[in-house]
């Protein structure tokens, strides 16, 4: 039956019937399509008949070599292939931050795993995947889900201006717009100076693994395999390289970035706590104790009101965790515009 | 590629679409509070406020014998209450400050022309009780006004009633003395700028328009609970409040409905001056039954109020800060549905 099926369907990607967003060419270079995740088991089969009789199979290929290549999205010319730690931020922030919404132990153990979590994981993950966008999706993971609990979340309790909505809205565009230019140039242009006569031999290192020779300040990133000039250090949160051309919009981006979510947070916590004008100007959150229960609703609360606003304290509690989760973002990558980690860069001879 | 164009084409088409409905949704302007709002100035307060029936026609004097309306137009420190108030201290706040018991006091060296009544529902809250009770006396003082506080408290059984309360509260504080100006407040309600005089407005005034657990922001133009002032003769005339809303939320919106209902104008005074501070916090949603059409409500604005108020007191104290009256309410209220 299967086989019958894939025989029925072309192979072949042709002109004229080119793959639609849901297919795509699996390991074989067969023509498969998403929503047969499940189906045509071949190599599950050899796996547990190898498991039982214990003998070699014909199979080219193992079980998690499939799942993995199965992994997809829907795409424009073909689905696209997802790395398993590209969707890890995406199911493990939601469930970190429900976790934290519970109580106040757990929001502090939530946190410290997060801090250690993506510190720990970076050494590891330049050891082993060095193309992987964890540390992109988790930042941009973050940053969605804080503007979510604010719009649907917080703006709904009708404490919020429309001009701070604004505000927030056009920081938080601004950041995304820099660290769009910044990943667009990324890498430098491909005119290489290794006609030497442009260069003179005392302002000009040599790279081993390009076997070119570049201008002083040129560094070598074993991750984006490229010589990047001025090259300030290898951002894992955005995924790419600081170098002399993106550097002024990286900083521009760090800017926006950290003051979107300073005031988001800022706007989620004076508004979900009690808040207190600092020299009648600046709102500022005061006193968050009572977001975790509702022991002051000690009035005589009918059943269904009850469950209505505990419902509700929990997703206030979301939202701060929320922040939480964004701000090591902020943090980390304050950290890393001080330039202490220069992990991945090789230096050059001169 | 034909095919690919148009199919990329409609993706366009449908990405652009949903960003024009979640923009809107998000700059929606209905789901924002305001920071702005029709107010009275902090200069026109003296005009605006209505004195008591014998003074009607020497209102707007401001000279001696009568007390002169003190507005600080330079007032920038917002005052904050006080949060651990000691019992000693409090035993000996009536004699420090001359408070006759009923807490009631009036100016000695001026004769004040406002005589107003400060009714506040409460059931077990005595933290906030103390701290109000100590930081709303020197506060009422100081704008030299003629006033009472009375403490309405529910007895044990059935839910809490604020609206009800606040009716009882009225009936009876009219049996002791003929006030003809009336504040209902909340116990954990505390103004913090000495400008928002306790007096009333010719018009209903809604007196907490800034509260800081609101960010210091209107949630929307109909909110009228907190702290509202009324004459005597607007609270008969729109039957009180409803005695139907046990538990928490909707009666406000509801007496909202019936001023409207009534031609009743409300008025509030500026931002800067009718900033308050929250003591406990709560966080509710905001209540559903705002969304209440003045039509189904009509029905009962003239059957449910005043006119079919059903309680009985239980105590009424001259306590050295506060009168106190015990009620014990009388549940023949045919409830609010839930929305």
């Amino acid at each position: 039956m299967v086989d019958m099926k894939s025989d029925n369907f072309t192979t072949v990607v042709t002109e004229k019937n080119p793959l639609c967003c849901c297919e795509y060419l699996n390991l074989k270079q067969e023509r498969s399509h998403i929503l047969g995740y499940c189906c045509d088991c071949q190599e599950l089969d050899d796996g547990v008949e190898r498991l039982i009789s214990g003998k070699e199979t014909t199979s080219k290929y193992s079980i998690c070599d499939v799942i993995k290549d199965r992994l997809r999205v829907p795409w424009i010319g073909g689905a696209k292939k997802i790395a398993p730690s590209d969707i890890l931020p995406v199911i493990l922030q939601p469930i970190l931050a429900f976790v934290a919404a519970q109580n106040y132990f757990l929001l502090i153990v939530v946190f410290v795993i997060i801090f250690l979590m993506l510190f720990n994981l970076r050494d590891y993950l330049i050891k082993t995947h060095l193309n992987t966008n964890f540390y992109v999706i988790w930042a941009l993971t973050s940053a969605i889900l804080i503007f979510a609990v604010f719009e649907l979340k917080v703006v709904p309790l009708l404490e919020i201006v429309p001009i701070e909505n604004v505000q927030l809205f056009c920081l938080l565009g601004l950041s995304i717009f820099f660290i769009y230019k910044v990943r667009k140039t990324c890498l430098p242009p491909q005119i290489s100076l290794d006609d030497k006569t442009s260069l003179s031999n005392c302002s000009s290192v040599y790279c081993r693994i390009c076997q070119k020779l570049y201008p002083v300040r040129t560094y070598h990133c074993k991750i984006c395999r490229v010589c990047i000039p001025k090259m300030d250090h290898h951002s894992f949160w955005l995924g790419c390289c600081i170098g002399e051309r993106n550097h002024g919009f990286f900083l521009m981006s760090l800017i926006f970035l950290i003051s979107a979510l300073l005031y988001a947070t800022n706007l989620i916590l004076t508004t979900i706590c009690q808040p207190f004008l600092l020299f009648n100007i600046i709102l500022l959150p005061e006193n968050c104790s009572d977001v975790y229960y509702e022991s002051d609703l000690s009035y005589n609360l009918f059943l269904s009101k009850f469950q209505h606003c505990s419902m509700l304290c929990q997703w206030n509690v979301l939202s701060i965790s929320g922040s939480i989760v964004a701000a090591p973002v902020a943090s980390a990558m304050l950290v890393y515009i001080s330039g202490y980690y220069k992990q991945g860069m090789v230096q050059l001879q001169m | 590629m034909p095919a690919i164009y148009s199919f990329k084409l409609l993706i366009k088409l449908i990405l652009s679409i949903g960003a024009f409905i979640l923009l809107s949704y998000c700059f929606h302007p209905g789901r924002f509070a305001k920071n702005t709002y029709d107010h009275i100035d902090i200069d026109d307060i003296p005009d605006h406020l209505s004195c008591s029936p014998e003074f009607s026609k020497v209102c707007q004097i401001e000279q001696s014998p009568f007390c002169v309306v003190l507005l600080n137009r330079r007032m920038k420190k917002l005052a904050y209450p006080n949060r651990d108030v000691s019992e000693s201290f409090l035993r000996n706040l009536s004699t420090t400050l001359h408070i006759n018991p009923g807490g009631v006091w009036k100016p000695l060296e001026c004769i004040s022309k406002f005589r107003v009544a400060i009714i506040v529902p409460y059931r077990d809250r005595a933290m906030q009780l103390n701290i109000f009770l100590s930081y709303m006396h020197p506060f009422l003082q100081a704008q030299m006004l003629e006033y009472r506080i009375v403490i309405v408290e529910q007895s044990e059984h059935l839910p809490f009633n604020r609206a009800k309360l606040f009716n009882i509260g009225f009936v009876e504080t009219l049996k002791i003395h003929p006030y003809h100006c009336f504040i209902f407040h909340d116990v954990d309600l505390i103004p913090q700028n000495t400008n928002n005089i306790y007096a009333c407005t010719h018009q209903p005034r809604h007196m907490s328009s800034s509260v800081n657990t609101f960010r210091y922001n209107l949630p929307y133009n109909d909110l009228f609970g907190g702290v509202v002032s009324m004459l005597k003769e607007q609270f008969e005339d729109v039957n009180g409040f409803s005695n139907a809303f046990y538990g928490w939320g909707g009666e406000d919106d509801d007496f909202w409905n019936r001023l409207n209902y009534k031609g009743l104008q409300i008025c509030r005074f500026s931002p800067d001056v009718a900033k308050y501070v929250m003591l406990s916090h709560k966080k509710e949603p905001p209540s559903q039954t705002r969304y209440i059409s003045l039509k189904a409500g009509m029905k009962r604005f003239e059957s449910d109020g005043l006119n079919n108020l059903n309680y009985k007191v239980l105590k009424l104290e001259y306590h050295p800060l506060y009168t106190r009256i015990l009620a014990d309410l009388i549940s023949a209220d045919v409830p609010y549905e839930s929305q």
